[in-house]
């Protein structure tokens, strides 16, 4: 179904991920990084490394050791003291986009007609509603078109228990072309299916082939087990990236508004519940609630972002929202 | 337990299978809602699994129960598990078996089984019986009692046995009698065990049931005769009676009530020259009953006498009389006068017997009486006669009576042929000799006649005494010539008669003008005991005549016998009349009756009276001999379920003959058993069975035969209504619940019901039906609370 219906090009396909109304909305606004993020391109991006550049940023005395490149000549001439010269090292913003396919994803209770600003009543593969994997692409989509107006890089990986699509961090022409074929053609519907997402070995994959720092967004449901998360996070720490966790989630699955009984099938492979749902409403919202709330404190404790996403919420305003407050605190942070 | 409606049952329990197969159902129909989240819906389902699992076993439970309910209320337990669950109460029950008469009726179109059974009435509520018997539990402590209702009622197992195969066993063993249903009696027996039995027990906790065996018709069923009170104390558990509903159905039968010679003193001289000579005048009374009392009918009645040695050998001899009776429309009782000849025995036991044709009842088809034939009757004039050719003013009673006896013949030895036959004693041939040495014609005398009272010593009392023992009639008159009557004395004293005379004659009636007083009519007596018999009639033309100058009186017992004769009440005063004539029978030591002893308290002389010389002498004197002759011996005729008069009640038969038509069609017969005792006679040995009984007293002496016959007052085989019936058995405080009798016996079936439940059963059980209701409401709270939720799959994320 994805193949024989994919007449539309990737290009004409990310108008579903950019919306129009939240492109407006983004326009304006700059990307910026909380953290100081090494690149290799010069940019907005304020590096902490001091080294070869244009910009000076200050001196410092002498100490054994040091470079004696780095020697500022004049100073020591006019004053007969030993000073090194340091410069504002300038660097770009490496925006690294995970994006969760797990089959948990592919769950929406929200109509596609509501959801896509374009107009249409089905999904490229026909399906009617509007999963939590096509709002993760879009919000995807929007991170990397924002990114890469600025003259960022901006890379993507598609994963489930593994990395399954990838496009390699770049800022150049192309690569908004190979970012929206990435993401269209790895719906969550079509293998993914049953598939139990394993966070940490993908963030191994992902990291083994990241060597630079870069800021890491994982768009996931977090349907995992805290636990792991935890692992993976820590493991982004320790390579000393910066985070933000996009938590998609349905409203569906928040409020778990089902009155009647019905058979509950896990899209991961679970077993199948039998269950009225009013009966485990209470538990089942405490034990969300329990995992969400563990997760905002791992990230905080880790100093990432962790933002919640519903998929019946435009993109817009919660973009908006992360993008405001992140600004406010790198200004605040200087 | 069983249940009233088995099918209704069995469909309700199947519907348990509804619940299950719905919750099957539903766990099909719905569609699978993909979900996302299934990390937390396990996490949450593992913690509530226990609770959800609880709550599904029990909403599955409470619905099972509902439907479990329900279909028990529908087909309703009778002996109720919840009963049986809970002290249950044992059942007394008392079955009241109708074995009287009444029960003999032979049911039309009955197959005749092997044992003669279950053609009968009786047979069908012995049947019935055993059937409400074999419908208690011995386990549960149900005992059963057994009464059998033909007069004398008496229980035959009481107090109640908890043995109920014995009390089935003396159950089958009961026979239908020939005598009275009695169940006011029978009834009695029951109050009185079941109040024995609930003052000794721990009070309550059993159920009395008094089951009635009984076709109760008129015969059986004397409404008029209420029933003791079943239940007195309010407290106690009600007692219930369970009666067979009354016949519906009447049944002809006519039934010979009684065979009875005109006379009581039949003579067998041949000789006697009238046209009757030889024949026995024999009165043979007859009722009928049942729905074709309304149209005239004939019946055959065969009438035939027996010499008593031949009495085995008695189906009808050649010499039986047929005769019709012709009843008219809405007649019931009849009579026929037959005269038969005299058997070839001309003296000692003649048995007459009469029997109709056979028809629904047997037992009151025949009927006997046994008659002494008497070559003569023996009389002994004591008392001095006067000079032959003397005046008429002169004859002394002595004379008077001979010639009131013997009218026609003259001299002496004439009086001594004919049917009377009279001798004179002087009265101190009497005195101061043995009982041996006694003259020949006083030791051989029916009848002796003290004219001359006071010359007796004590030892001629005890001498009239003896003889009076053997049935001998004593006639005592007062001394004519005495001014003071000192005998009075020993005649009370010696004959224990309890009337205690005066000792002086007094003079009564205006003096001069030859008048006195007038003698009147008399008490009314019983026929048995009317010694003027059928001088009766004509006794006020005969007596107008009669004066009475002098008279001796009764100053106390006047009431103690009869008058047969006593002044007219001139003054119009009210007091009672004197008597003139006194009769009543004297008392044996042990109050046994011995012959008749009449008393006048006027002696045929004219000097006390012109009766003498009246017309009524003769007739008087006649019949009061003949009737006092035919009267004095034991009674010989006597009715089953009734004790014999004259017999102590403790007379016992030592060798009978019963009779009775064994089967329909069967001619009569009699039928020669060889001991007492065993059947026909209850415990207290009352004969309840028709036939010749030989009776005898304490000391084995054989007193007479006695024919019992059917009681008949029993033989009303007329239907008798239901609500009547119903009502005069719930007087007894009882509730009543009647059965179908069942024309082939029934299947028990209907027994069991009415015997388990002790009030009307609604149509379904109510306490089941609210417990249904109750849980179905705990259900739909249940429903509301609990939810269910399962794993299919076993896979991933849970573990149980």
């Amino acid at each position: 179904m994805t193949q024989a219906n994919s007449v539309r090009l990737p290009e004409q396909d990310a108008q579903l991920y950019l919306h129009p109304q939240t492109l407006a909305r983004l326009g304006s606004f700059e990307l910026r990084a909380k953290m100081i993020v090494e690149g290799f391109s010069s940019g907005s991006h304020a590096s902490p490394y001091q080294g070869l550049s244009v910009e000076f940023a200050q001196h410092r005395p002498y100490v054994a050791g040091d470079d004696l490149r780095h020697l500022d000549w004049k100073v020591y001439g006019r004053t007969d003291r030993l000073y090194l010269k340091q410069h504002q090292q300038e660097t770009t913003l490496d925006l690294q986009i995970l994006v969760d396919s797990s089959g948990s994803m592919s769950f929406g209770s929200r109509t596609f007609a509501d959801a896509s600003g374009a107009g249409r009543d089905t999904s490229i593969d026909g399906r009617m509603n509007w999963s939590k994997f096509d709002h993760a692409t879009a919000l995807a989509a929007a991170l990397a078109y924002i990114t890469l107006r600025q003259g960022d890089r901006v890379g993507v990986v598609v994963h489930a228990d593994e990395v399954r699509g990838q496009v390699k961090r770049s800022s150049s022409q192309g690569t908004w072309r190979q970012i929206v074929g990435v993401l269209s053609t790895h719906p969550v519907e079509a293998s993914n299916r049953n598939r139990k997402g394993d966070l940490k070995r993908v963030i191994d994959q992902v990291l083994g082939k990241t060597t630079n720092r870069c800021l890491v967004a994982l768009i996931t449901d977090a349907f995992y087990e805290i636990e792991d998360v935890r692992d993976a996070l820590a493991r982004l720490k320790f390579a000393g990236h910066d985070v933000m966790i996009f938590q998609v989630l349905d409203k569906a699955e928040e409020e778990f508004a089902f009155d009647d009984a019905a058979p509950f099938e896990g899209l991961e492979g679970e077993a199948t519940l039998r269950i009225d749902p009013r009966a485990l409403r209470k538990a089942y919202i405490e034990a969300m609630r329990a995992h969400n709330a563990e997760l905002d404190r791992i990230s905080r404790g880790l100093g990432f972002d962790y933002h919640k996403v519903s998929t019946h919420e435009f993109l817009g305003p919660t973009l908006a929202a992360f993008i405001a407050k992140r600004n406010a605190m790198i200004r605040g942070g200087k | 337990m069983s249940f009233l409606n088995p099918i209704l049952l069995a469909v309700g329990l199947a519907c348990v299978a509804a619940p299950i197969i719905i919750h099957i159902l539903m766990r099909r129909k719905r569609q699978p809602i993909a979900w996302g989240a299934m990390q937390f819906l396990l996490q949450a389902y593992q913690q509530q699994r226990r609770r959800l699992r609880l709550e599904q076993v029990l909403l599955l439970a409470a619905r099972c129960l509902i439907i479990a309910l329900l279909a028990l209320a529908l087909g309703k337990p009778v002996i109720g598990a919840i009963r049986e669950g809970f002290a249950s109460p044992s059942r007394t029950l008392y079955v009241v078996l109708d074995n009287g008469l009444t029960q003999q009726i032979a049911v039309p179109g009955a197959a005749v089984s092997a044992t003669g059974d279950a053609s009968s009435s009786f047979a069908m509520a012995k049947a019935r019986a055993i059937e409400a018997i074999n419908q208690l539990d011995m386990q549960r402590g149900d005992q059963a009692g057994l009464i059998v209702a033909a007069g004398p009622a008496q229980g035959l197992v009481i107090p109640a046995a908890s043995d109920l195969a014995q009390v089935r066993r003396v159950l089958e063993q009961v026979e239908a009698t020939d005598s009275a249903t009695d169940l006011p009696a029978a009834m009695e027996v029951a109050r009185a065990a079941i109040a024995s039995e609930r003052t000794q027990g721990d009070g309550g906790g059993t159920d009395a049931i008094v089951y009635v065996a009984s076709d109760l018709r008129v015969g059986s069923a004397n409404l008029s005769k209420p029933l003791p009170a079943l239940a007195t104390d309010p407290r106690a558990e009600p007692v219930r009676i369970i009666a067979m509903a009354p016949a519906s159905s009447g049944i002809d039968n006519v039934s010979v009530r009684a065979v009875s010679p005109l006379r009581p003193l039949v003579l067998a001289s041949k000789d006697g020259g009238g046209p009757d000579a030889g024949l026995i005048a024999v009165r043979v009374d007859l009722a009928r009953a049942g729905p074709s009392v309304n149209s005239p009918s004939i019946s055959q009645v065969s009438v035939w006498a027996a010499a008593a040695g031949a009495i085995a050998s008695a189906s009808p001899s050649e010499s039986a009389q047929r005769v019709s009776v012709n009843w008219t429309s809405g007649q019931t009782t009849a009579s026929v006068t037959v005269s038969l000849a005299m058997p070839a025995a001309p003296s000692g036991d003649v048995l007459l017997v009469a029997r109709c044709d056979a028809d629904a009842i047997a037992g009151d088809n025949i009927a006997a009486a046994p008659i002494t034939l008497r070559a003569g009757v023996n009389v002994v004039v004591v008392g001095t006669l006067s000079a032959a050719g003397n005046k008429i003013d002169s004859f002394s009673p002595a004379d008077w009576f001979t010639l009131a006896l013997a009218p026609a013949q003259a001299q002496a030895w004439q009086r001594l042929s004919g049917e009377l036959r009279v001798s004179n004693v002087e009265s101190r041939e009497l005195l101061g000799v043995a009982a041996e040495q006694l003259p020949v014609s006083v030791r051989e005398a029916d009848v002796i006649i003290v004219t001359q009272p006071h010359e007796l010593d004590d030892g001629a009392w005890r001498a009239l005494r003896a003889a009076s023992n053997r049935g001998v009639m004593l006639m005592v008159t007062p001394s004519d010539g005495e001014q003071t009557q000192l005998w009075a004395d020993n005649l009370t004293e010696t004959l224990g008669t309890g009337w205690k005379l005066s000792r002086e004659a007094s003079v009564v009636g205006a003096s001069g003008d030859g008048g006195g007083a007038a003698i009147a009519g008399t008490t009314s007596a019983s026929a048995n005991d009317d010694l003027l018999g059928i001088l009766r009639p004509e006794l006020p033309d005969l007596l107008r005549p009669v004066r009475v100058q002098r008279l001796l009186s009764v100053v106390e017992g006047s009431t103690a016998g009869q008058v047969l004769l006593s002044l007219e009440d001139a003054s119009g005063s009210g007091s009672a009349s004197r008597p003139v004539v006194m009769a009543t029978r004297a008392k044996f030591e042990r109050g046994q009756q011995a012959g008749w002893v009449v008393v006048w308290l006027v002696p045929p002389s004219l000097s006390w009276t012109d009766l003498p010389a009246k017309p009524l002498m003769v007739p008087l004197v006649q019949e009061l001999v003949r009737q006092g002759v035919g009267k004095s011996v034991p009674t010989r005729v006597g009715v089953a379920g009734v004790a014999i008069a004259g017999t102590r009640g403790g007379v016992e038969a030592a060798k009978q003959v019963v009779w009775r038509e064994e089967a329909a069609g069967i001619d009569a017969q009699l039928l020669a058993l060889g001991s007492a005792n065993a059947t026909g006679a209850n415990a207290r040995g009352v004969p309840q069975a028709a036939g010749l009984w030989a009776m005898r007293d304490a000391a084995g002496q054989r007193i007479a035969t006695v024919a019992v016959n059917a009681d008949t007052s029993a033989s009303d085989t007329t239907p008798v209504d239901a609500a009547a019936v119903e009502k005069w058995l719930s007087a007894t405080g009882a509730s009543v619940a009647m059965v179908e009798a069942g024309a082939s016996g029934g299947t028990g079936n209907e027994n069991a019901q009415v015997l388990g439940s002790s009030r009307q059963p609604p149509p379904i059980s109510l306490p089941l039906l609210i417990a249904a209701a109750i849980v179905a409401m705990l259900e739909a709270l249940m429903a509301r609370w609990f939810s269910h939720a399962t794993v299919e799959k076993g896979a991933q994320g849970v573990t149980t």
